[in-house]
């Protein structure tokens, strides 16, 4: 994979060069694809939807800042495509799929820790996927994505207060269900 | 100070730095005097961190050759040109229809041999031969449509040969059309989102 900034990419990419464009979708596919999956708790699905973020973002390529880092953009891309689909699906539908949470990279030695620490991102998926739709939305754009909470409620088409409350709710639910109170 | 504890959206907008320096001061003040809501805090900290360490999933398929595949565009038909397609062969076999009769009933077509040419050794004869059965093909094929030309003023027809004038016109009036309508979907189906499985 080159080194070119992202910047440069979209340049050339604007410019027509398409296969530029496969270098940004190599760099970011692994983060968009996770956005997916934290929303729709569903290897398949998420990855169909990321595939489906990077063409609706290529289409919009035009719309993007230049000054703004491509990252968050294309994540945000992905999120409103999920919350999208959200809408036509009943949360208690959602099954998380069974997954390797660690990546092989970052194991530890320490084979006890591994598993803690696997069984730790396991359960804070599953709680997460648990969640009604609205609140996972709200937590995924707050912490994931590091939205402002006028950020999150011009996304959600929401009242900031309504914002504050979902959030609030969510991480108390959060908390509950991973026994922190 | 608080004459009963904070609330938990209080706390979480103390967690979230959304309180005026006054109201943070209130909230800091007294979380060093209550244990209880240090451990509320404290349990905010904690799903903090695990959201903020939870590790990505790796992706056991590279979507980048997918992706290109999508955004390219397609030298397959796509199902709208197919009708668009479909309904200009339409057009053209009407015409046709309309028109094979007049075709077949005129006296050009009768006992016609457009290639009636002869084996000949010769290269050079060959190639005289094709010279010159091409101009014998070309004056035939010239005075085929004259004769079709005097069939039509001359034969006893169910309609006049004028009405096939609007017939040839509006049938390529809507070949445009349908060119058009092609060139349209092929560069918004440049744009449109496919999916390809693996």
């Amino acid at each position: 994979m080159s080194t070119f900034p992202d910047r440069d990419l979209v340049l050339r990419v604007r410019r027509g060069e398409v296969d530029a464009y496969g270098e940004l979708v190599g760099r970011f596919q692994a983060s968009v694809f996770n956005v997916c999956y934290r929303l729709l708790g569903e290897r398949r699905e998420a990855e169909d939807l990321a595939q489906e973020a990077f063409i609706r973002a290529y289409e919009r390529l035009g719309t993007f800042d230049l000054e703004r880092p491509f990252g968050p953009w294309i994540r945000r891309v992905a999120a409103n495509l999920c919350l999208n689909r959200l809408n036509l699906k009943s949360p208690s539908l959602m099954p998380l799929d069974e997954e390797s949470d660690v990546p092989e990279e970052n194991i530890p030695d320490n084979p006890e820790a591994a598993l803690e620490a696997h069984e730790r991102a396991t359960a804070v998926r599953a709680a997460i996927v648990a969640l009604p739709a609205h609140y996972r939305a709200v937590i995924e754009l707050r912490h994931f994505q590091e939205l402002e909470y006028d950020e999150i409620a011009k996304t959600l088409k929401l009242p900031e207060n309504t914002v504050k409350s979902h959030l609030f709710r969510a991480r108390k639910l959060l908390a509950e269900r991973l026994k922190y109170v | 100070m608080f004459d009963h504890h904070p609330s938990d959206e209080l706390l979480n907008e103390y967690f979230d730095n959304l309180l005026r320096s006054d109201q943070r001061e209130v909230v800091a003040y007294h979380l060093t005097d209550c244990k209880e809501c240090t451990l509320r805090v404290e349990a905010l900290i904690l799903l903090y961190n695990d959201l903020k360490n939870l590790p990505e999933i790796e992706l056991t398929r590279d979507l980048t050759g997918v992706v290109l595949r999508s955004i390219r565009p397609s030298l397959a038909m796509p199902r709208r040109w197919g009708w668009a397609v479909m309904t200009q062969f339409s057009l053209a076999g009407l015409l046709l229809l309309v028109s094979l009769p007049v075709i077949l009933r005129s006296e050009a077509m009768q006992g016609v041999n457009f290639f009636d040419m002869q084996f000949l050794d010769a290269f050079d004869e060959i190639l005289a031969a094709f010279f010159n059965q091409g101009f014998v093909f070309l004056n035939r094929f010239s005075n085929l449509f004259s004769e079709i030309f005097q069939a039509f003023q001359q034969t006893d027809l169910p309609f006049s040969i004028v009405t096939l004038g609007p017939v040839v016109l509006a049938t390529g009036v809507l070949w445009l059309v349908g060119n058009g309508l092609l060139l349209r979907n092929q560069l918004s189906e440049s744009k449109k989102k496919r999916f390809y499985r693996f």
